[in-house]
């Protein structure tokens, strides 16, 4: 039977790439059709979860078909390449490296690495899957011959989502790794404005891992004291679930001044714990919220905090956002993520394998 | 919960856009037709812009406050903080530019370093992990004395950005 896997560098437990390769792999199966994870490296939880990269070539066949999930430069990309099979990238979108050359020169050469693998792979694929027509463009632009956007599967009920109650001074939160193209910096400048006008007393959380950005980290830091609040801000680095979950319980409007972003799950996560979201209108961002947050296409912090102070006195601006994001979730939810799955294997021609 | 995955109803017309999809919000499906009444956002964004126009124009902001907010950013400046070599590499990009020898060249080195990986590569995992280890504390503590001076300035009657730094340096 036709089989259908999935490569990909890292498989991690916790990033948004990691789950949705395993929630394809259980749509896969559910269509009836074979289907594994081949990863380089698998995070120590996940160890039986995929296998080993190199076992790949030896179990597909010319009709089989292997997804390659791109979002950084790997050696893995040399033997998707090389395989003698039907091939297709999902694309997570890869940063533009220029964020990145003057804090961390190492994941710079990775992203350049990324982009390569991008021209090089994208005209020799079936199909290339992207989790938003932003990502889309950039596969046609390196020369994808067909697209299919398929929005990230979405699986919120890890952060346990409740309706967000911030007891005490307003909290504004943005939940990300801490990169320089999600621009964490302008929150701090927003911060800052905000507790200088209505909100003497705001906070500003900022979860978010920054193992590879240690340097861009260590600059938030100074600018927050350079700013005279850096008392008022937190970077409590990576958390687990439950622990962004209860940050999430405690916030009062989501932020975002993300300058790149391929789609923006944080967004979902917000709305799932009833919170209004001010977001800068920048790369998928507009795609992924429709309408159901407030755009800014400026970045003066004064505006940012004209804006934030008005969500937080304003409760019918609130109710209204808060609405319109759970509105907005439905787009997301399973059953159109598995209704997409069965899209792609028609487009694949698998339906038929699928159907037995 | 409307966020939790698996008890959101099925959305109207749930599909992936496939071939040419442009434009915001190709391949995600519209919202329904009983979406409620859209606020006046962009009314409200117009109004606060213009509001911080006249407040700039008027001088309305403390000084102090705008030169602050232009404070510039610069993240790689002054000493390279311990977080830039935490992380360990045993494996750096090989790359050469004089044809034909290069390549050969870099053939041989990572052929000498797949070799020796299984040596080297959880030797520097383990410092990296350490570093790391030592490197949160460092800015746990760190944070724990910031939230401290903050709360004891707090009580003070206002706190006042440093002064602002000139730029390029």
């Amino acid at each position: 039977m036709t089989a259908i896997h999935q490569l990909l560098p890292v498989l991690s437990p916790g990033d948004a790439i990691g789950q949705a390769v395993r929630r394809m792999r259980s749509a896969f199966r559910e269509a009836g059709l074979p289907s594994e994870i081949f990863a380089d490296q698998a995070h120590q939880r996940l160890q039986g979860e995929a296998r080993p990269a190199a076992e790949l070539s030896a179990r597909v066949g010319p009709g089989d078909v292997v997804l390659y999930h791109l979002s950084i430069g790997a050696p893995v990309a040399r033997l998707f390449a090389g395989l003698d099979c039907r091939r297709a990238i999902v694309y997570h979108n890869i940063t533009p490296s220029t964020y990145y050359r003057a804090t961390s020169p190492r994941v710079a050469g990775w992203l350049d690495e990324g982009r390569r693998d991008l021209a090089r792979l994208s005209p020799a694929v079936e199909i290339g899957v992207a989790d938003s027509a932003y990502n889309a463009a950039e596969l046609r632009a390196a020369g994808c011959p067909a697209t299919m956007v398929i929005p990230p599967p979405v699986d919120l009920a890890r952060l346990d989502p409740r309706p967000a109650r911030a007891a005490g001074p307003p909290r504004l939160i943005f939940v990300s790794r801490l990169a320089p193209n999600k621009r964490q910096e302008d929150l701090i400048r927003v911060l800052a404005a905000l507790r200088a006008g209505g909100q003497p007393a705001a906070t500003l959380v900022l979860p978010g891992g920054w193992d590879d950005t240690e340097a861009y980290a260590a600059g938030l830091r100074r600018l927050a004291r350079e700013l005279g609040v850096a008392g008022s801000v937190e970077l409590p680095g990576r958390r687990s679930d439950r622990e962004i979950g209860d940050l999430y319980a405690g916030a009062s409007v989501a932020v975002c001044a993300s300058e790149h972003e391929g789609f923006g799950m944080h967004l979902l996560e917000a709305w799932a714990f009833d919170l209004p979201v001010v977001a800068r209108a920048a790369a998928a961002v507009p795609e992924t919220v429709g309408d159901a947050a407030i755009l800014l296409r400026t970045r003066d912090p004064l505006v940012w905090a004209g804006v934030v102070d008005r969500v937080i006195r304003d409760g019918e601006l609130r109710r209204a956002l808060v609405e319109r994001g759970r509105r907005r979730l439905l787009d997301f939810s399973d059953a159109a993520f598995t209704q997409r799955i069965r899209d792609l294997l028609e487009r694949l021609g698998l339906r038929r394998s699928a159907g037995g | 919960m409307s966020g939790q995955a698996g008890s959101v109803p099925d959305p109207p017309s749930p599909s992936g856009s496939v071939g040419a999809t442009t434009g915001a919000g190709a391949g995600f499906p519209a919202p329904g037709v009983d979406t409620p009444p859209a606020p006046d956002v962009e009314g409200m964004v117009g109004e606060v812009t213009a509001e911080v126009e006249n407040g700039r124009r008027l001088g309305t902001y403390p000084a102090p406050l705008i030169a602050a907010l232009e404070v510039p950013f610069h993240p790689d400046e002054g000493l390279e903080p311990p977080e830039a070599s935490a992380v360990v590499e045993s494996a750096r990009p090989l790359r050469s530019t004089r044809p034909v020898v290069g390549g050969v060249t870099v053939f041989c080195k990572r052929a000498v370093r797949r070799m020796l990986s299984w040596y080297v590569a959880p030797i520097a995992r383990d410092q990296t992990r350490f570093n790391l280890a030592i490197l949160r504390e460092l800015r746990a503590l760190e944070e724990r004395v910031a939230r401290l001076e903050g709360s004891s300035a707090a009580s003070a009657p206002e706190e006042k950005p440093e002064s602002p730094r000139p730029p390029g340096r």
